[in-house]
């Protein structure tokens, strides 16, 4: 008897739809037993106790399909990994055919390979998916515009250390708007170009600037979003300082300006350090906040 | 989702006329280590076809199982330290199939209904689970790492514990031992509750009766 898994990558579907796989799997010529499962710890363990190949299932997540075939002919495999093929492209152009007759990608993957030169992945999927969608961005080595909210605190801060490490922007979770290269993200005012960079933990905030100076005959060269947490404690204006050194290198970048709600003094004493070694001038706002003009001053 | 709660706390008399009286699915009979074999495609784990076929899923089922009567023993017997939870969770947590591991929804249920059954009794005795025992298992339940399944039950364990769960269940266990809950009343929350999701509902169920029982049997063994 030949056991062997196929291991389907960020491949989720709803329980009756897994079953429906694995019955169809299962009614296949030469096909002993067709378990599908998620790729849980316990299941990965399960099957490594039932004879499959520890080595096959190991790199299996939670969020990963996994199909576990007994069969005792092992020339009936690629006929399975065919209909599971077929299966799942079924569902996914069932689902891009209810969304207006035209086809659409069904994840990350799928978007880049039709869309490959796009160096940025927007996302706005409900919060509780958003840190793994964003991961699947990040994976094919793309900047996140991440729109959703609802995204748990230590997801945050496990993107936005993530994006650094890999020089790659995590804007967000809960960020409204951006503009990258004069391309609006979210919600975003249609302002000039020119040269003032942004860096925005305030949707709103990023958007009165950005229009104050366009009211002036100033433009913007970026207006890079890090959503409203970026500023907390929790995580220490990780994004905030990442886009801040991107506008420093960046050379149609003039001038520099970090806009939100003021900080707990320790992210606000790192980030004007940060700010006082960019070598560009730099301006703060915290919103609600008089303004101040001193010149020894950052704020 | 909706808010666990109750109307009255729970009589046993009433629980265990409710109790005795459900008609159960295949599937959570099987999980209860209930019914013989009957050739359904969700085996029991006595059965010959489970033994012989040693499937991944007949093998899960004897492991929820097992590992579903651990859970609902230490509930009845009052344990209060969270360790024994933890081990108990870590035999169910991510185990079985579906995009929410059959575990995982035992754990929902049983965490729901403990909320219900630690509740003052009817005379204002003794609660049928004691108050510390369904608050050091729901204590095990918020610590369990996200990693441990997949985001959608994480999710739902994560509410369980802080007291919500969807709303067909927190229906049924609304009225465990409620007097006032008469019999169709019961049967009608129970029909609505297996037929939510493709399993969900049925595994929520097993959690749901296994715990009962276990309390009811408990009771009956200490001559109460």
């Amino acid at each position: 008897m030949v056991r062997r898994v196929i291991v389907r990558r960020g491949t989720y579907h709803d329980s009756a739809r897994l079953m429906r796989i694995s019955r169809e799997l299962a009614a296949l010529p030469g096909i002993t037993a067709a378990d599908v499962m998620m790729g849980t710890a316990a299941n990965v363990e399960l099957l490594a106790r039932a004879g499959f190949e520890r080595s096959d299932i190991r790199s299996a997540t939670p969020m990963d399909m996994v199909v576990a075939l007994t069969t005792a002919d092992a020339g009936a495999i690629p006929m399975v990994e065919s209909r599971l093929a077929e299966l799942l492209a079924g569902k996914r152009e069932r689902s891009s055919q209810s969304a207006g007759g035209k086809t659409g990608a069904g994840s990350v993957a799928e978007a880049i390979a039709c869309h490959p030169a796009a160096n940025l992945v927007s996302i706005a999927v409900p919060g509780l998916y958003a840190a793994f969608v964003a991961n699947r961005a990040l994976d094919a080595g793309r900047n996140v515009f991440l729109f959703s909210d609802n995204v748990a605190i230590e997801d945050e801060v496990a993107l936005k250390r993530r994006g650094c490490a890999s020089r790659l922007l995590v804007m967000g979770p809960d960020c409204g708007t951006a503009i990258i290269a004069g391309v609006g993200l979210g919600f975003s005012n249609r302002v000039p170009r020119g040269p003032v960079g942004i860096v925005g933990a305030s949707g709103t905030g990023t958007q009165e600037v950005c229009c104050a100076l366009s009211r002036l005959g100033v433009g913007v060269s970026h207006a890079i979003g890090t959503g409203s947490r970026d500023l907390s404690s929790s995580v220490g204006g990780m994004m905030s300082e990442f886009a801040l050194r991107l506008l420093a290198d960046d050379p149609g970048t003039r001038v520099v300006v970090l806009v939100g709600k003021r900080p707990t003094p320790a992210v606000a004493d790192r980030l004007h350090l940060v700010l006082g070694s960019l070598g560009k001038p730099a301006i703060v706002r915290y919103l609600g906040e008089p303004a101040r003009s001193d010149a020894d001053a950052v704020v | 989702m909706a808010a666990v709660d109750a109307a009255a706390p729970p009589c046993p008399a009433a629980l265990r006329d409710q109790i005795g009286h459900l008609s159960l699915p295949t599937r959570t009979a099987a999980l209860l280590g209930d019914t013989p074999e009957d050739g359904s495609p969700w085996p029991h784990p006595r059965s010959s076809r489970a033994r012989v076929a040693r499937s991944p899923e007949a093998s899960a089922v004897a492991e929820l199982c097992a590992a579903l009567h651990t859970l609902v023993g230490h509930l009845a017997c009052g344990a209060t330290d969270v360790a024994s939870y933890r081990n108990a969770l870590a035999r169910l947590v991510g185990l079985g199939p579906g995009l929410t591991p059959t575990g995982d929804d035992l754990i929902v249920a049983i965490v729901a209904a403990s909320r219900v059954l630690s509740l003052g009794d009817a005379v204002g005795g003794e609660p049928l689970i004691a108050r510390a025992a369904a608050e050091a298992l729901a204590t095990a339940v918020f610590a369990l790492p996200p990693t441990s399944t997949t985001d959608v039950a994480h999710h739902l364990l994560y509410e369980s514990a802080a007291g919500r769960v969807p709303v067909p269940l927190a229906s049924l266990v609304g009225v465990l031992g409620d007097p006032r809950a008469d019999r169709d009343t019961v049967t009608l929350l129970v029909a609505r509750l297996v037929t939510t999701g493709s399993h969900s509902g049925a595994d929520w169920l097993a959690g749901v009766v296994a715990l009962c029982r276990a309390v009811l049997s408990r009771r009956a063994a200490a001559g109460v």
